[in-house]
């Protein structure tokens, strides 16, 4: 017994060795390529280690004045919608678990095809539409219309995570007197922070990094985000700055990675087979 | 008590983020003047000069003197205020123009603070991403009607010419255009390929652009290889003009044909789906003639064809997967004798660490009918503002104006401007360019309004399946000319 | 299904109305318009007196076009092995950063393992185009040092197909990852004891206990991640834009190229809206699973 038991760890290990190296190894490419120079890139026998790093990309980067502002504007936006999304989602999550009404499968289903429209379906609708309520090129326009991509996913998740909540809870719950919003409160929501903090990680990469919306609903350099700033360094009949585009990316990962560990130790916990169980 | 507490904090993240969505807008405003303060503030491309202008012009009212004088390429800017018809009576005024990301902004902002000391009018640039310009300015002249100033790829504002949302430009030279505005200066292959369309000018020369010939001068100088072509062929070795003489020179330069050669490749080009189309015009190919009629499908299309398949065999196997990164540093590393490629390939062989540095040459491609890019600029027809729009064309592309833009890869478009021996001296490229203006006909893109970009893409699937053998030459150029006729038809232009 | 008091009911409207509402405006209403422009000749680089009402002739100009045929071929086919890999490898990821034998690292390693999702496309794109570049990449590199023949990535149908699958699912796979750490823990830890106890294998854990605990997050995983492989766009469009040929144009490049590099919105929304209903089909099926699944 033990020894098949060992067999299939050491199994699986080898597997995630592997598994690991390939999901790492480009990510190390990309921290690698933003210290080279394109001399550096373009070689037949790839550099895989480097003694001295070459610091210009990342210079290059923030003499380009408007980085700061586009980076405020991603995190502006990418903020707002994390959190008007997860409120609206846990609500209406919670709403959809708690409460059985006529239609709700209807509007459960419509919320997952409507997650399911091409997304350039959009993109000249919200230009005309936005062009008349004059939210064209505003920060407001963008997460609006960010919040609207990401909210059927996150209700569809928020309510997968909440019917993994045992009924008897809220039936206790509302034998000792708890209002249903405070159910909510204090109730439903501690008990799938792990999935909230799937939920905030997903949507905020998803604005984060949005590029075709973007470029089509903002135009000044002040309401421009990340994304529109990190492609506006490839040029036509230009060479591509490989190094430099690396750096932007390395940097534009930053944000989400911080918010990646924020929320790690929610997910780590696993409060919910805790409450299961007591 | 532990539940109580997330309570808090989850009321307090839900708080801010009604605060922080509802502050969004306000936050844009604040943002927008900050972003402007620092726009002016990056354009150290200008000269001293002009930045000590800049800061005068903050305290100076309508009043224009233009006491200091610029000078660029040793040539002073006497007439920087269009004979005396900008004048600051612009004032109050305001002209948006989109670029795209990258050297057109650079330009464009370049020129924009003395435009604006000049006249009075306030100048705002919106940059967009290269992959997307396009489609951006399109948008905009549909729907929001931001832009006054368009600046485009020539087939691009030709559609737009067609569909009517660019102005028609004589009436405006006519009517404001300073005394001394010549356009007959502009190279006339250049203007009239530019600018006429339909029979009404409909754009200004702003950026010229054309396929050249690059090859390494060290290998084609050097004695023992002159000798050994000579052995081997009984001419002497030379840059090739014609496309025979390029096919053999390719041949010679392979490893593959020719044990001996220094080089392991004798061409090399782009040849990526996107850009194949380009050597097929520079072979000697044509897409369309001026009816709008598919005209590639006839003797010199199969030649130029032929010639590419010749050529496939002195190129890397790989060329076909080379876009303009790969192909440039390919040509870079010194791994092929000649390339074709737009311009900008000087500065990738002249950039730090290029094994070819100083050792290239660059000469008209072979054959002599070159592949033609290039932009112009125009007005929006939806513009309220079409005489200042004008005026700012007029200014860009002005004599004076030319010299500023020159610094950031817009090469000149007026014959006068080639003539001045500091123009001439400051790139290499100038006297290939200026003869190479002399032959191009065939635009990059496609010149058909609207489906402009879709006959391209049909231009390139057919040339890639008669490169990897699936179709025969005469195969893929009938299968174009079917599909050109189609889609041509269909647009009904006629009505 | 029982009636809702009053206090509920205004409850109900209270937590599902806001998102129900944001919906309407922000996608229903852009989503109406969007069928209403499939319904007109609209070329966005014609004059505008050229748009005129056509019904569903821009449905029938898609439906009869092989383009459109061969990119949903090959697009299904492509979110499939997508899919399958994305859970295989993702299972695997979880299941191994879920044991307790390396807190520490495993805490690390989940951070690391998610940053791939986090990378701007545009970056994806171009680090992965270096490794593939023909000449100067990495992956060549490679293959030239074992002694075989550099790979054409791009130029072949096969290779520049299963690049594309690659970066999809190197992309993709941190996702399905955290969704299903997420599950794992769902599972009781007590009844994993007890298995334990009983001198179970992990093998018989995993598929008697775990594997229908998180059931129904692999049923969701499926469901999401079919949805977004098959709107793929970005990888495809910058990666080989499509080629060699167009073999590896997918659904939502070949759309969003009738819409936005050929200018005709109306038959582009209209591929758009085919596509649509192409993915309710699908997900009919998935939904029906995941009915099934439910207590």
């Amino acid at each position: 017994m033990k020894k098949k038991r060992m067999i299939q760890s050491v199994g699986l290990a080898v597997m995630f060795l592997i598994l690991g190296i390939l999901f790492v190894f480009p990510l190390y490419w990309t921290v690698l390529t933003s210290f080279k120079t394109s001399a550096q890139v373009f070689v037949e026998k790839p550099i895989l280690f480097m003694d001295t790093l070459y610091l210009d990309n990342y210079i290059e980067i923030f003499q380009k004045s408007h980085v700061l502002t586009f980076f405020k504007n991603s995190l502006l936006t990418a903020g707002g919608t994390t959190l008007l999304s997860l409120l609206l989602a846990s609500m209406a999550g919670f709403g959809l678990c708690r409460y059985g009404f006529k239609g709700k499968k209807a509007l459960q289903n419509s919320i997952l095809i409507i997650r399911m429209i091409p997304a350039l379906v959009y993109t000249i609708p919200y230009y005309i539409i936005y062009n008349k309520m004059h939210l064209l090129d505003t920060l407001t326009g963008l997460t609006m219309s960010y919040i609207s991509f990401a909210l059927p996913m996150a209700i569809w998740l928020a309510l997968s995570f909440f019917l993994d909540i045992p009924q008897e809870i809220y039936e206790s719950a509302e034998i000792d007197g708890c209002s249903e919003f405070k159910m909510y409160t204090r109730i439903a929501l501690p008990l799938v922070k792990a999935g909230l903090a799937v939920i905030a990680i997903l949507v905020f990469v998803g604005a984060w990094n949005e590029f075709g919306l973007a470029l089509v609903l903002q135009s000044s350099d002040a309401k421009k985000t990340l994304p529109i700033g990190i492609a506006s360094m490839v040029q036509t009949h230009k060479d591509t700055p490989s190094g430099s585009l690396a750096a932007a990316g390395v940097l534009a990962m930053i944000p989400a990675v911080i918010l990646s560990m924020a929320t790690q130790k929610y997910i780590v916990k696993g409060t919910m087979a805790g409450a299961v169980k007591g | 008590m532990k539940k109580n507490k997330l309570m808090k904090k989850l009321l307090a993240v839900v708080c801010c983020g009604m605060m922080l969505t509802g502050s969004l807008s306000g936050c844009g405003v604040a943002v927008s003047d900050e972003a402007k303060g620092s726009s002016t503030e990056t354009e150290n491309v200008q000269t001293e000069s002009v930045q000590a202008e800049n800061e005068q012009t903050e305290n100076t009212e309508s009043e224009v003197k233009q006491s200091e004088t610029i000078v660029k390429y040793g040539t002073e800017l006497a007439n920087l205020d269009l004979d005396g018809t900008l004048h600051g009576q612009y004032e109050g005024q305001t002209l948006t123009i989109p670029v795209m990301s990258g050297d057109f902004e650079k330009a464009v902002s370049a020129v924009v603070p003395v435009f604006e000391q000049m006249s009075g009018a306030k100048v705002v640039i919106e940059s967009i991403p290269g992959e997307q310009y396009t489609d951006k300015v399109q948008l905009d002249l549909n729907n929001t009607h931001r832009y006054d100033v368009v600046l485009s790829p020539i087939a691009i504002l030709h559609g737009f010419a067609i569909a009517g949302k660019v102005e028609p430009l004589e009436e405006m030279i006519n009517t404001y255009a300073g005394e001394s505005y010549n356009v007959d200066d502009f190279l006339p292959g250049l203007f009239n390929t530019y600018g006429y369309y339909d029979g009404k000018l409909v754009a200004i020369p702003y950026k010229p652009d054309v396929m050249l010939l690059f090859y390494r001068k060290d290998l084609f100088e050097d004695e023992s290889v002159k000798a050994a072509y000579q052995e081997k062929y009984g001419t002497e070795l030379k840059v090739p003009e014609t496309n025979e003489e390029m096919i053999q020179v390719a041949q010679f330069f392979t490893k593959s044909e020719n044990q001996d050669s220094p080089v392991d490749y004798g061409y090399c080009a782009m040849m990526l789906k996107g850009s194949t189309r380009l050597l097929f015009f520079n072979r000697g190919g044509d897409d369309i003639d001026e009816n709008l009629n598919p005209n590639m499908n006839n003797a010199e299309g199969v030649a130029a064809m032929n010639r590419i398949l010749e050529l496939q065999k002195s190129a890397p196997k790989e060329w076909v997967q080379m876009g303009w990164d790969e192909a440039n540093q390919f040509f870079a590393n010194g791994n092929a004798a000649m390339m074709e490629q737009w311009p900008g390939l000087w500065l990738t062989c002249q950039a730090d660490g290029s094994a070819v540095k100083d050792k290239v040459g660059v000469a008209v491609a072979p054959g002599k009918t070159p592949t033609l890019g290039g932009w112009g600029a125009s007005i929006a027809t939806e513009s309220k503002n079409k005489e200042l729009a004008w005026k700012f064309i007029e200014f860009m592309t002005s004599r004076d104006g030319e010299l500023l833009k020159i610094e950031n890869t817009m090469d000149p478009c007026r014959a006068s401007t080639y003539e001045i021996p500091e123009v001439q001296a400051s790139s290499e490229l100038y006297e290939a360019l200026m003869e190479s203006f002399n032959y191009a006909k065939t635009l990059a893109d496609v010149d058909v309004p609207y489906i402009s970009s879709k006959l391209c893409d049909v231009m390139e699937s057919y040339i890639q399946q008669a490169m990897d053998g699936s179709m025969t030459p005469e195969e893929a150029l009938e299968g174009m000319e079917k599909e050109f006729t189609t889609e041509i038809g269909n647009l009904g232009l006629e009505d | 299904m029982r009636k809702l008091n009053g206090e509920k009911k205004r409850a109900a409207i209270c937590f599902i109305g806001p998102a129900v509402l944001f919906l309407f405006v922000f996608s229903i209403i852009p989503m109406l318009y969007s069928f209403g422009l499939s319904l007109f000749k609209y070329n966005t680089a014609m004059a505008s007196d050229s748009i005129r009402f056509v019904g569903f002739r821009n449905y029938i100009k898609v439906l009869t076009s092989a383009d459109f045929w061969d990119s949903t071929f090959w697009t299904f086919g492509f979110a499939v092995s997508a899919v399958v890999l994305n859970l295989l490898f993702g299972l695997t990821l979880a299941v191994v950063l879920n044991t307790r034998l390396l807190p520490r690292l495993s805490k690390v390693l989940k951070i690391v393992f998610t940053m791939p999702m986090m990378i701007a496309p545009i970056v994806t794109a171009t680090i992965w185009k270096l490794m593939f570049s023909p000449i100067y990449g990495l992956l060549n590199g490679i293959l030239v040092s074992l002694g075989m023949d550099r790979v054409s990535w791009f130029s072949e149908v096969i290779p520049a197909r299963i690049a594309i699958i690659i970066v999809e699912v190197w992309a993709t796979t941190p996702l399905c990852m955290l969704i299903l750490m997420a599950a794992l823990k769902t599972v009781p830890e007590e009844l994993l004891e007890a298995a334990r106890i009983d001198g179970a294998s992990w093998w018989q854990q995993f598929r008697r206990i775990t594997l229908p605990f998180i059931k129904k997050f692999i049923l969701l995983i499926v469901t999401l991640r079919f949805m977004d492989a098959i709107r793929m766009f970005d990888i495809a469009y910058n990666l080989t834009n499509g080629g060699p040929g167009n073999a590896t144009e997918t659904l939502a490049s070949t759309i969003y190229k009738t819409a936005f590099r050929y200018y005709e919105v109306g038959e582009g929304s209209a591929g758009a809206y085919i596509f649509f209903l192409i993915i309710i089909l699908c997900s009919f099926l998935f939904l029906r699973l995941a009915g099934r699944e439910k207590p």
